[in-house]
């Protein structure tokens, strides 16, 4: 089906309202500095998994505890520094947002970047993670679901960090 | 001079796939590891409620990360994509500008990111 004119005006307006902008930046920028620490994180994270990949007792958690808490702190200080960097056209993202809502559109783009959301997820498994822990100890298999969901979280916001050095 | 509009469609057209062909391979291979991660962690939860290696609690919580963790995907795709189309509307933006600049030989001074 064919857009209707009003809508190849709206598309034009958009396209025009950026090409008066010239280089435009839809996302925030690249952070060498986050990347490297999320680089280091995900090697602490790996290595905490690893010491406890054949399960834990409760009664050793004390032990464990200070990794935990540092470990938790680490993440949610990169998720609170990917969400503070500003996205430098945010009207362009707002025009573009309001072009794909009228026009019925499922997709419309955030202004918070997504690793912020995985990184928040990598912080509440570890939580969660770490009340098992203290409450009943965790077996073999817990604790490599534990560690499949922070890989799967750590892989989306590498991946995204990455990709943002353009 | 005259701008040769054939040879900067075809200009637009080389600069919009390159960056096109570089991304979509980078999108794919994540989107491979992705999907087979959250294949595994579905194998994993099944394989641990089998054995009785977590409870029910602990079976409630990882089924509504699964989910948490695919909608986390489909978020991170979509800001690749938002990444992706930046790239490619500076890539054309560049061309067209660099063509004017050549055509007239005022200097449009195009800002890098």
């Amino acid at each position: 089906m064919f857009p209707t004119p009003t809508k190849l005006a709206s598309t034009a307006f958009i396209f025009l309202a950026i090409l008066v902008t010239s280089c435009t930046q839809l996302a925030p920028r690249y952070d060498a500095e986050l990347y490297a620490d999320l680089t280091e994180v995900n090697a602490e994270l790996m290595q905490f998994f690893s010491s406890v990949s054949h399960g834990t007792s409760k009664d050793s958690y004390k032990e464990r505890s200070q990794s935990y808490h540092s470990l938790i702190g680490k993440v949610d200080a990169l998720a609170m520094q990917s969400n503070t960097r500003p996205i430098p056209n945010k009207k362009t993202l707002k025009k573009i947002n309001n072009y794909l809502g009228s026009a019925d559109r499922n997709l419309i783009f955030e202004e918070q970047p997504p690793s912020v959301a995985s990184l928040q997820k990598i912080s509440s498994s570890l939580n969660k993670m770490r009340e098992e822990d203290e409450d009943k100890g965790l077996r073999s298999g817990a604790v490599a679901l534990f560690k499949n969901e922070v890989i799967i979280s750590m892989d989306q916001a590498l991946t995204y960090e990455s990709f943002l050095n353009r | 001079m005259s701008l040769d509009t054939n040879q900067l469609i075809s200009n637009i057209k080389d600069a919009a796939s390159s960056v096109i062909n570089h991304n979509v391979a980078e999108i794919r291979g994540f989107s491979e590891r992705q999907l087979s991660a959250l294949a595994l962690q579905a194998q994993l939860i099944a394989k641990a409620i089998i054995s009785n290696e977590i409870g029910e609690d602990l079976r409630d919580y990882f089924l509504d990360s699964l989910e948490d963790m695919a909608l986390n995907f489909a978020k991170t795709l979509r800001g690749l994509l938002a990444v992706t189309i930046e790239k490619v509307w500076n890539a054309i933006i560049g061309v067209i500008w660099s063509a004017i600049e050549a055509c007239t030989g005022i200097s449009l001074k195009v800002a890098s990111l």
